[in-house]
């Protein structure tokens, strides 16, 4: 047996020099590029063995497998010298276990190689707290990826067997667990990308055991399987074309149908859906001189206001960006969607108009979304390539604008009075906004809208009318330094425009201020005592958390113990709701789950209680945001995100 | 009638996979297309087509030169062909049609099918589908050419692939280029491909054609080099040398990209408000805001300004990096902003400063000078303090006179931490750990404590001596340079220029600050620090409910601290904030505090928090107020919730 691991080893030679060459180059980048003795553990893990585990780094692991894996069958047998092997007086199962014993040493090998040399290269780091090392995390995650990588060879042994098609057949199954997470919010234990989550009690590294098990087992039998069809498939080169002709008959004829009958449900669907013969009865059209609507005619009396208020909102909005020629723009009004009033894309939007009651907020959302248009081509699209940094910038100018060409007030004052509370409870500087990664995983996405509009208007009186246009146009000039850091990128933009950016953040700093010292902060309670425990019969987890009036922490020993004292003044709100942080392994882009919450009485005190189901939440680990309705017209305030366990049952 | 028969040829031997293939591909774009349906923010069907030209139709043209080429050329078949009377051209004319053919229908068959699920909104108009297929259609005759080419490179395509897939990956992410111009890149923009119906682009149209073309006609030539020799020396397996020239090239090519961006210089941070101060020998601008603050910026232009150009000469430094400082009257006192790339950028609020925290504020813009001189190498621990303690000297006593007041506080400082921590002396081996324990100012402190008994023991010269040695020199990102200024060990440098071995300047340095003890402008500071230690729970409590508490404890020293609790005039805090699983060090800021009077008899901290079972937290107990400017840390701890 290890005379045929090492035949097999020679065999993959190629393979391996290829895999070699690749891990030269990530090192060899990393000598040209970084002074190694400065990486920590941290920096190591970054993007991979960190809180988020990243799905490209799972797919490069994948590729990695499946490539050894077809390497092993499909040329031995086209090219005939898997004849010979069976000549030989060995059996063919200890062939075929040879064969993959050989591939996942290889891909061990590598493996422990690369963790090796970064053990060697992290040791050269001298800083007593950057220099430490974690054991632990470093062991786990490598007979982890060593399991994972012979989980995924299985699946390329099998796959191997069908050539091309287990390729096409794999990234069905990976468009099948999108479409479950887009439907079902998770894919369960179905995803082997699942199987990269990390979860850390304190410092050490927490694995999904019970994944990686199931996917183990399930390997296990995929290669009996694959033993068995590889085991009966003769060489390309023999002459039985007797039996071979009527097997693959008969794999064709089954492959045929199944795709005959995924096919058609598909196209089914498809026609069923929204094809277009359908939504064109449906639907009707307006235009405008510079707006072409679809809208359903059953929302006829909307689209009418918006037509009669369109030209002159969208003249008034290029008279205050400085735009001189308007484009036509395609407004798809039959949009249905959870997640946004409105959408645009270079030149189409896309409306929900279930998403508000009233038609002025429909004619302001237009106007949003107009704007968005106007930004992408003054900016010759150069506003999305900096999207991370500009992302509250771009919806707060958007969002001014459009509450400066229908005024709405009451919805204007109501936004800036919660942008204003999570300002001064959260903290928030413009360092966070600038980051709308970061900002969504502490903050309340959401608040890009009305503190960049606190933004923008900081900007206006700062700089005048026309800095946030200018600013947008500044992005795609001409010789535009590009990939400059977030914060670099501001100050870099701002200063072609001249404006300070500065002076630009003290103005708003001292609005936010301002504003919160306006409002009435009884209707901002918090959420205190926070408890989670486990309802193992319904599959639950119940979030329970007590309301109680916002204390500022005090900076002063006296004024906290004067706190205490203070009797409950808050407004209890209307609703609640809790959001659920999406799993960082979904493949699917989606939105967090959100539930609503209940107020329950307890003595003297309020509670609210959330109840969530245990599918929402991948592993034992789980970030989530509570939030409150603080009055009717209001948009939710959430509170920043916090992070939960998954109690044992009947545990708090 | 050749041609039809080659054709049957083709079509006979592969058609089953090719049939698989079509109804795999057309399975995988309708599950594409219902999941568009679901997806959040789709807005059109359309935008489908260009996934599939992105991510599955590169993989259909390579499995389809597989088929058709690849395996023809290695296994060497393709000399059964051209023996035929036809010529060497003409079957390798049909195998591109064929495949060209093949793709361009296969990418039709999907706009088709895009098309006809788009809904009424979508307007799907004859000038449209025919841009958009226009599109597609030279996309694929791209990607189609380049698979040709690269098939019959033999051995050498998985190698090809791979420095294609480098190159594209490096113009898309290199800084330099804006691939969103260049075609093909310009023809799949996100936007553009299916939202811009107006403007055909012609030119990316045109340019993407003609990469198109070079690759399909460089694959003919290819067959004709040498007569065929070069298309049979490349169906031959790689030999050791060719893999050894294939290295050279990558670790060449690494190089060169690395010295590339590494080139890459980004220029400074301007002001161009009108309230700003400029001086241009050093570059340094003082942004004010309002009129009313012009005066202490004046003041402060002056002072940083005059500081740097000692410092430059003192160091013999040829030129400092441009210095930024923006008014911030929205800070606390000791609340900065701080970027060191490119120049130096700090924004703080100075306007209720007193002298010791105009040194705060010199010594952190001077840090920052100092850390961007050598590209960020003096932040490493071993030369760390020596940053930190020279940084503080200089902002103190380089080119104006010690203040006593800040010497004996700093003094007092730097015994009190000694005294906490004894282990604290060890600047070289320890320095990430004490600056984490007891904070940023206590450390630096200690440092500035290290280099004020260098200048007294062994005169001015020493200290500028070792600041010279290690915060005056760049250090490139490479592993090299890494090597290069370790080659000799840290301690052996600083031992050369002190002229005496580590542990006996330790030695020394700490009998010094000892005996500076009995100095009764230090005993003042001294005799109002209370002699505390700390001690931090975390519980969940019967509800379940986190809370962290902590206590103090009466700590025993030999210092004269009070003891006393009565007497104190400052107060405890407790700060507390998430950390994640790895340590580094961390700065706690005022975020999450609890404020109590400092006391022993019962908890004087119990917060709900909201940390959960598994976080870790680093949480500190500090002193605010009384003498000291800045607080100091009585304890910290990183824990793990529980």
């Amino acid at each position: 047996m290890i005379r045929l691991i090492a035949k097999e080893i020679r065999q993959l030679q190629p393979i391996a020099y290829l895999w070699l060459a690749i891990l030269v180059f990530g090192y060899g980048i990393q000598f040209f590029t970084e002074r190694v003795d400065e990486n920590t553990f941290g920096d190591w893990c970054e993007g991979y063995c960190d809180y988020n585990s990243s799905a490209a780094v799972a797919v490069f692991i994948i590729l990695l497998a499946l490539v050894t894996a077809y390497s092993l069958f499909p040329r031995e047998h086209d090219e005939g010298t898997i004849d010979l092997l069976r000549s030989l007086p060995v059996s063919r199962k200890s062939i075929f276990i040879a064969k993959v014993l050989s591939a996942w040493l290889l891909l061990v090998g590598f493996n422990a190689l690369s963790y090796s040399l970064d053990v060697l290269l992290l040791s050269s780091n001298p800083e007593s707290m950057g220099g430490r090392f974690y054991p632990q995390v470093w062991f786990t995650l490598l007979w982890r990826d060593s399991l994972f990588l012979f989980i995924i060879l299985s699946h390329g042994v099998l796959l191997s067997w069908f050539r091309t098609l287990g390729l096409i057949l794999y990234f069905i199954y990976l468009l099948l667990l999108v479409l479950a997470e887009s439907y079902l919010g998770t894919s369960g234990h179905w995803s082997v990308f699942t199987l990269l989550a990390n979860e850390y009690q304190g410092s050490d590294l927490i694995v999904n055991s019970k994944g990686l098990l199931i996917h183990a087992v399930v390997a296990v039998f995929i290669l009996v399987f694959a033993y068995r069809l590889w085991d009966r498939t003769e060489s390309g080169k023999t002459n039985q074309k007797t039996a071979s002709r009527s097997y693959r008959f008969v794999q064709f004829v089954g492959g045929l149908l199944g795709f005959i009958l995924l096919a058609g449900a598909m196209l089914y669907q498809v026609e069923s859906g929204t094809g277009s013969e359908s939504a064109a009865t449906n639907v009707k059209i307006a235009a405008t001189d510079h707006y072409r609507f679809a809208y359903p005619p059953e929302k006829e009396s909307v689209v009418n206001y918006l037509l009669e208020f369109a030209e002159d909102d969208l003249s008034r909005l290029s008279e205050l960006m400085g735009v001189s020629e308007l484009p036509r723009i395609r407004v798809d009004l039959t949009a249905q969607s959870e997640h946004a009033a409105g959408l645009a894309k270079w030149k189409k939007i896309q409306i929900d108009l279930d998403s508000f009651e009233d038609d002025i907020s429909q004619r302001r959302v237009l106007i949003h979304e107009a704007a968005h248009v106007l930004q992408a081509i003054e900016s010759d699209r150069s506003l999305s390539d900096n999207y991370p940094a500009l992302k509250f910038f771009i919806e707060g100018m958007a969002q001014h604008l459009s509450f400066d060409v229908v005024p709405e007030t009451s919805r204007r004052q109501s936004n800036w009075a919660l942008a204003s509370v999570a300002m001064t409870r959260q903290n928030i500087d413009f360092n966070h906004m600038i980051d709308a990664q970061g900002f969504a995983e502490s903050f309340d996405a959401d608040l890009h809208y009305s503190l960049g509009d606190l933004w923008v208007d900081a900007l206006v009186n700062t700089c005048g009318q026309l800095a946030p246009s200018d600013f947008v146009r500044a992005t795609g000039r001409e010789g535009a330094p590009r990939g400059l850091p977030a914060a670099l990128f501001w100050r870099d933009t701002m200063r072609a425009i001249d404006c300070d950016l500065d002076t630009v953040n003290a103005a708003w700093t001292a609005k936010g201020e301002s504003l919160y010292g306006q409002i009435d902060e009884s209707v901002f309670p918090e959420f205190t005592k926070i408890t989670t425990t486990k309802d193992a019969a319904a599959d639950r987890i119940i979030l329970r958390a007590v309301l109680s009036d916002y204390k500022l922490p005090s900076t002063d020993a006296q004024d906290a113990s004067d706190d205490e004292a203070t009797n409950r003044t808050y407004k209890t709100p209307q609703r609640f709701s809790i959001r659920i942080g999406k799993a960082a392994t979904n493949l699917a882009a989606g939105t967090d789950a959100v539930y609503r919450g209940q107020l329950v009485q307890d003595g003297e005190l309020e509670a609210v209680v959330f109840s969530i189901p245990l599918s929402a939440i991948s592993g034992t680990r789980f970030r989530y945001q509570m939030g409150f309705l603080p009055s009717k017209d209001s948009r939710y305030y959430y509170e920043s995100w916090r992070r939960g366990t998954v109690p044992s049952p009947g545990k708090s | 009638m050749a041609a039809l028969s080659l054709l049957g040829k083709d079509i006979r031997e592969h058609w089953m996979p090719v049939l698989f293939l079509t109804f795999g591909c057309i399975v995988v774009f309708l599950l594409l297309l219902f999941q568009n349906k679901q997806a959040a923010y789709s807005m059109s069907t359309l935008e489908i087509v260009r996934y599939a030209l992105l991510y599955l139709m590169p993989v259909v043209a390579l499995i389809v030169g597989n088929r058709l080429i690849v395996g023809e050329y290695l296994s060497g078949t393709r000399l059964f062909v051209e023996a035929l009377p036809l010529g060497p051209n003409l079957p390798l004319i049909l195998k591109y049609l064929l495949g060209l053919v093949f793709l361009s229908g296969l990418a039709l068959v999907m706009i088709a099918l895009a098309a006809r699920s788009a809904s009424a909104a979508d307007e799907i108009t004859s000038q449209y589908l025919l841009l958009i297929a226009g599109k597609t259609l030279v996309m694929m005759w791209l990607y189609w050419s380049i698979v040709f080419c690269f098939s019959l490179c033999g051995y050498l395509r998985v190698l090809l692939y791979l420095v294609l897939a480098l190159t594209v990956a490096a113009l898309l992410f290199y800084p330099g280029i804006d691939a969103d111009r260049i075609p093909p890149f310009a023809l799949m923009d996100e936007q553009l491909f299916v939202f811009e119906r107006d403007i055909v682009p012609w030119f990316d149209m045109l340019g993407t054609a003609v990469l198109a073309s070079v690759f399909s006609v460089s694959g003919f030539i290819l067959t004709k080099l040498g007569e065929g020799s070069v298309l049979e020396r490349l169906s031959k397996p790689m030999t050791r040398r060719d893999f050894v020239a294939i290295s050279v090239l990558i670790t060449a090519g690494i190089a060169v990209w690395s010295t590339v961006a590494e080139n890459t210089e980004i220029e400074p941070i301007q002001f161009s408000s009108k309230q700003v101060l400029r001086s241009s020998d050093p570059v340094v601008s003082v942004l004010y805001l309002s009129e009313t603050y012009r005066e202490s910026a004046e003041d402060y232009m002056q002072r940083i300004s005059d500081s740097l150009i000692t410092m430059q000469a003192a160091l013999g430094l040829k030129s400092l990096p441009d210095v930024k400082l923006a008014l911030a009257p929205d800070r606390e006192k000791f609340d900065m902003d701080y970027m060191t790339s490119p120049g130096v950028f700090v924004s703080a609020n100075w306007l209720e400063h007193d002298a010791y925290d105009d040194a705060v504020l010199d010594s952190v813009i001077l840090h920052g000078v100092l850390s961007a001189q050598t590209n960020g190498r003096a932040m490493i621990e071993p030369y760390h303090w020596v940053l930190d303690g020279f940084t503080r000297w200089w902002a103190e006593q380089g080119n104006i006179d010690l203040n006593n007041e800040h010497a004996a506080e700093l003094l007092a400082r730097a015994i009190w931490v000694l005294d906490v921590d004894p282990m604290a002396k060890e600047l070289v081996a320890r320095w990430q750990l004490t600056a984490d324990r007891f904070a940023y100012p206590s450390a630096e402190a200690l440092a500035w404590s290290a280099m004020y008994y260098i200048e007294q023991t062994q005169g001015r010269d020493a200290v500028i001596a070792l600041a010279t040695e290690f915060l005056t020199v760049p250090l490139n990102s490479t592993v090299l340079a890494s090597i290069k200024d370790r080659r000799t060990p840290p301690v052996n440098r600083m031992e050369k220029i002190l002229g005496t071995d580590m542990s006996t300047f330790l030695d020394a340095w700490v009998s010094w600050l000892t005996e500076q003890q009995t100095n009764p402008g230090i005993l003042v500071y001294l005799e109002s620090l209370p002699a505390l230690t700390g001690n931090v729970t975390s519980a969940f409590d019967e509800e379940g409910v986190h809370t962290l508490s902590a206590s103090y404890d009466i700590r025993e020293s030999s210092l004269p601290l009070l003891t006393d609790l009565s007497d104190i005039s400052g107060q405890c805090v407790m700060k507390h904030d998430y950390i994640g699983p790895f340590d580094m060090e961390f700065e706690l800021v005022d975020d999450y505090e609890d404020v109590a009077f400092c006391q022993t008899l019962l908890p004087a901290h119990r917060v709900e928090s909201f940390y959960a079972s598994g976080d870790r937290a680093i949480v500190a107990l500090e002193y605010e107020g009384g003498k000291f400017h800045q607080p100091l840390r009585i304890y910290s701890e990183r824990m793990d919730i529980q």
